[in-house]
């Protein structure tokens, strides 16, 4: 069986700073798993995720995507990975909640399809009373609920979650929790993040702990 | 903290909000938005009366048209008219006929000779400073950006134009918002309320909003090429 997304030696150093973030990271992502990143804040978690999402270009290594290097697939492999942003604010980008889903389908299919994509997925997590609301009026659960709808609305095949659950009450932490389990059964590959334990509990197939930048362990 | 600055922050962050409130009977008006920009750009360019009084009665029509919005327009002027005639003060004791150097102007400031003609030079220039803009406001206002946006973006050429304004329009409020909690979480532990310390307090924040905004629009990019599948409607990394 081939990963569907496998890190190669992966180095990452910010502009400006000495000291790697990421240090000669090897890991894979295998098809239709949920793999947790566990490590403590500042361990690398968020910026091992832009790196697999191929937003940040490692200093050292490759990562692949199904066996060819991602950086060689772009831009179209953009719309077969979805990144949800720990801070869900930057990713509001569009005057309306409508707007902000469809901004991914737009760029793929037609007008009416794109609109149907969107209805579908704010229903399916029980957001559709906001579609004609304004982004900057909702609270920081429904902005979460929303980033989320603008990822699953263009139907990628790869999840890459920055903390999903972290900030939220208990009724929207377990309605992603559902939604990601469901997710999995439809054959979604998600990668998710958590600060010291995969809270809420997912259901995580493998668990990697990062520290300082390095894989400390697999399970 | 000194209720003025508050209110000027979370009035300006209100105003720049309310561009984004949709207006569903715009079928058919958003024509108007061309002929908006078209007014501003004479009023920005001539000084010319008719182009003036253009611009005047197309936005006191828009407004009249805005109804519950008219409200937001007026107080878009005011704000305007404040501003202006803050910064337009050294016109009140300044020749526009010539260039002054530095000695010149420091003698007409001591000299405070405020002319006739440098009084209507000070109403023009507030008046200009007002009614530039006005029109494009008071059509945000009217017909509300999502409806001019969404039929910019069906244009390639005004794609990226009404892209950015989006941004523009949608994060500007929340730096806004950051900027005045950072005064007030600052304020909330300073003991000692006098006029210095309140104005370091507000200064200090200058530098941490210029860095918390690096951080913001560097994560923002990263937001949008991630949702960046061609060159629709930015095309800022996407092809790298």
């Amino acid at each position: 069986m081939k990963p569907l997304l496998r890190l190669e030696k992966v180095s990452y150093v910010y502009p400006g700073n000495n000291e790697p973030t990421l240090r000669d990271i090897n890991m894979e992502v295998w098809e239709n798993e949920i793999l947790c990143i566990k490590g403590p804040n500042g361990s690398g978690k968020s910026t091992l995720l832009l790196v697999m999402a191929g937003l940040l270009h490692p200093t050292t290594g490759t990562v692949y995507y199904k066996e060819v290097p991602l950086h060689d697939q772009f831009p179209e492999a953009r719309s077969k990975i979805g990144v949800l942003f720990q801070n869900p604010e930057v990713m509001m980008i569009n005057p309306t909640v409508f707007d902000e889903i469809a901004y991914g389908p737009r760029q793929l299919f037609d007008e009416d399809t794109a609109k149907r994509k969107v209805v579908e997925v704010a229903r399916l997590l029980g957001i559709d009373y906001l579609l004609d609301r304004s982004t900057i009026s909702l609270s920081y659960g429904e902005k979460r609920l929303v980033a989320l709808a603008s990822i699953l609305s263009y139907d990628p095949e790869l999840l890459l979650l920055d903390e999903p659950l972290s900030n939220l009450q208990d009724s929207k932490i377990d309605r992603i929790r559902s939604l990601i389990n469901q997710l999995k059964q439809r054959g979604k590959t998600i990668v998710l993040t958590a600060p010291n334990r995969c809270s809420g509990e997912v259901r995580c197939d493998r668990t990697l702990i990062l520290e300082n930048g390095t894989i400390i362990e697999i399970t | 903290m000194n209720n003025m600055l508050e209110s000027f922050i979370r009035n300006l962050s209100r105003l720049i909000d309310s561009f984004n409130r949709t207006n569903r009977d715009v079928r058919g008006k958003v024509y108007i938005f061309p002929l908006s920009i078209l007014l501003t750009l004479l009023v920005s360019t001539t000084d010319n009366p008719i182009s003036l009084v253009s611009a005047a009665t197309f936005t006191i029509l828009v407004s009249l048209h805005a109804r519950d919005r008219a409200g937001m327009i007026v107080r878009t002027a005011w704000y305007l008219a404040l501003l202006s005639m803050i910064i337009g003060l050294p016109l009140l004791i300044t020749s526009t006929n010539s260039i002054m150097d530095f000695g010149q102007l420091l003698r007409s400031i001591e000299a405070l000779n405020v002319t006739e003609n440098s009084i209507e030079t000070y109403a023009r220039f507030i008046i200009r400073i007002i009614l530039a803009p006005l029109p494009v406001l008071a059509t945000i206002y009217y017909l509300g950006w999502p409806s001019i946006a969404t039929r910019a973006y069906r244009l390639p050429l005004l794609r990226l134009p009404a892209a950015i304004t989006t941004i523009f329009i949608v994060h500007l409020p929340r730096l806004l918002r950051h900027a005045l909690s950072m005064i007030l979480a600052r304020e909330a532990r300073t003991f000692h309320h006098d006029i210095r310390t309140a104005w370091k307090n507000r200064v200090s924040i200058i530098g941490d909003l210029i860095v918390g905004s690096a951080t913001h629009s560097k994560m923002l990019q990263y937001a949008i090429n991630a949702r960046t599948f061609n060159d629709y409607p930015f095309d800022f990394e996407a092809r790298k």
